[in-house]
């Protein structure tokens, strides 16, 4: 026993030690990236007269780019002069997640010049199955230093420069300009419209991409003089509650994997124009992962009315886009309030108050994540049989005795307000509850052995 | 036969889904059957957002007819033709 405890106590004093060298080291990261960006801004001005009077490296390949790129020079498109072109565009990656890593990944080994990371996040276990440049010793630091260290690993030879932060209204224009060509590599809705909007304005061409479960969607924006943008195709914002995120919906990493790579693909045929084939401009790529299908969509031109691309838009400058959209610029969950409060438990109450009661407990999440982990006396009741009132059928029983409380419990809190509310509305007197918080909270406040996901 | 019977032909169109629409329907695919084969492509996204709930999404979904996007709108007349393939693609916004 003593030596147990021994070694409880040591483990639990390393991991404060490593937990406290983490907090150092990203304070000394952030002021690192504030001395770099200092730096480069009085390095630019230098570079520019410097490149006025010698050769400047971007114009002819040394030795080590011969070796390097020999694989892809002798392809017939591609060549010296496709290299060059390489080197002399800067690309900005909008949102370093399952996208973001494989094209910065493909972009930077292919040898483009200069590369942008935006992202304001941090690495988190969570992210490892798809986001492949971060590793075990990341986690916590800012993604885009993260994704700066893996890609540097790569090929040292290529610029890279870190934003990291929200792209917002204020801030995108600013930092688009920098850079020849965009990749929308985010995970929300209003920052795809932000930077539709953002390179509409700009006239940067725009590489879509998107990922969910096992689907994924990509085109290219803001090429060639017919190409529609992201309004012609979709004018208005979807409705927030009908939007999965792939924190609530799940997604394959080789799902991303494939858009990623395929991002950065079209990227580089942009910056080459067309590398002797066609850039997917005026097409949506549908890939279908559980078939392994892909479908080629011919889109529409531009809308002659779209709010921002047409020759009398609209939207001249950048809007609030999170207002727009009303939904937030990331995929974090919103917490919802739609019960009222008395029908809300805190997990305490539940534990203290009601577990030894007469009361079902409705798990209403996926049958895949109550087989992750489940609490002991709960039984699962996917939201969508309570919403199509099937579980009326199957738990008639127990619906009879009005005396059983009925607790409805997700993973946050949000799906089971949306059941609680439901069943309210059939059976207004009964004792309907939801858990606030739902299994995270019960993590943090009763039982920390319990799994998040 | 004259033109006027042609259209009024019934016919069966199939219906691939992707994505949340999809998930809402709960199919990969489906046959449908039209009563007539001239349909405005408004009142097709009607009776396709009605027959397998997609009410929801109904006014951010890209209509793809045979691969090609179909605008949606009351004067957009649709001639379709048995067996025709409509795609179902709602905007996709993870990464
Ligand atoms: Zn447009």
């Amino acid at each position: 026993m003593a030596a147990e405890t021994k070694i409880d106590d040591e483990i639990e004093k390393l991991r404060q030690e490593i937990q406290e060298l983490r907090r150092n080291c990203a304070a000394k990261e952030k002021r690192l990236s504030e001395l770099e960006a200092q730096q480069q801004k009085q390095n630019e001005q230098a570079n520019a007269q410097q490149q006025q009077t010698s050769a400047s490296s971007d114009q002819m390949l040394n030795n080590d780019d011969i070796a390097r790129y020999s694989r892809q020079l002798i392809l017939p498109n591609f060549g010296v002069k496709g290299q060059l072109k390489l080197k002399q565009t800067a690309f900005l990656i909008v949102g370093m997640g399952g996208l973001g890593c494989p094209s910065s990944q493909y972009l930077l080994a292919a040898g483009c010049g200069r590369l942008g990371l935006v992202d304001y996040d941090e690495v988190e276990r969570s992210n490892f199955h798809r986001q492949t440049l971060h590793t075990e010793m990341s986690i916590g630091m800012a993604k885009v230093e993260s994704a700066k260290q893996a890609l540097q690993q790569i090929n040292p030879h290529c610029q890279i420069e870190c934003h990291r932060l929200l792209l917002n209204s204020e801030n995108a224009l600013e930092i688009l300009r920098q850079y020849d060509v965009v990749l929308d590599c985010t995970d929300n809705v209003a920052t795809r419209y932000l930077l539709n909007d953002a390179c509409v304005m700009l006239n940067k061409p725009l590489i879509s991409g998107s990922a969910l479960q096992m689907d994924g969607q990509l085109t290219v924006y803001n090429y060639g003089e017919n190409c529609p943008c992201y309004r012609c195709l979709y004018p208005v914002p979807p409705p927030p509650d009908t939007v999965t995120n792939c924190g609530d919906g799940g997604v394959l990493g080789a799902i991303t994997g494939v858009i990623g790579s395929l991002q950065a693909l079209e990227a580089i045929k942009v910056a080459l124009g067309g590398l002797g084939g066609e850039v997917l401009a005026g097409r949506l790529l549908i890939f279908d992962g559980g078939r392994c299908q892909f479908r080629n969509i011919r889109l529409r031109s531009k809308r002659a009315d779209c709010d921002v691309c047409s020759p009398k838009p609209m939207i001249t400058q950048l809007i609030d886009y999170e207002q727009f959209c009303g939904m937030h610029a990331s995929d974090k969950d919103m917490a919802l309030n739609i019960l009222p409060l008395e029908n809300r438990l805190t997990v305490e109450e539940y534990k203290n108050e009601v577990l030894q009661r007469k009361h079902i407990l409705m798990d209403v999440r996926q049958p895949a994540e109550f087989e992750i982990c489940r609490l002991p006396n709960s039984e699962n009741v996917p939201l969508k049989t309570i919403l199509n009132d099937s579980y009326l059928q199957r738990f008639e029983e127990e619906l009879k005795d009005e005396e059983r409380g009925i607790i409805l419990l997700c993973r946050r809190g949000n799906d089971s307000q949306l059941a609680a509310q439901h069943i309210l509305q059939r059976f207004p007197q009964r004792a309907v509850f939801d858990i606030k918080g739902g299994l995270h909270a019960w993590h943090f406040k009763i039982d920390n052995s319990f799994p998040i996901y | 036969m004259s033109c006027g019977d042609t259209e009024k032909k019934k016919i069966n169109i199939r219906i691939l889904f992707f994505a949340k629409s999809r998930e809402l329907a709960g199919l990969d695919e489906a046959s449908f059957g039209l009563e007539s084969s001239s349909i405005t492509s408004l009142d097709l996204l009607g009776k396709i957002s009605a027959a397998y709930n997609l009410e929801a999404i109904k006014t951010t979904i890209i209509l793809a007819i045979n691969q090609s996007y179909c605008n949606i709108s009351e004067e957009e007349q649709l001639h379709l033709k048995e067996g025709d393939e409509i795609a179902i693609i709602p905007p996709l916004s993870g990464g």
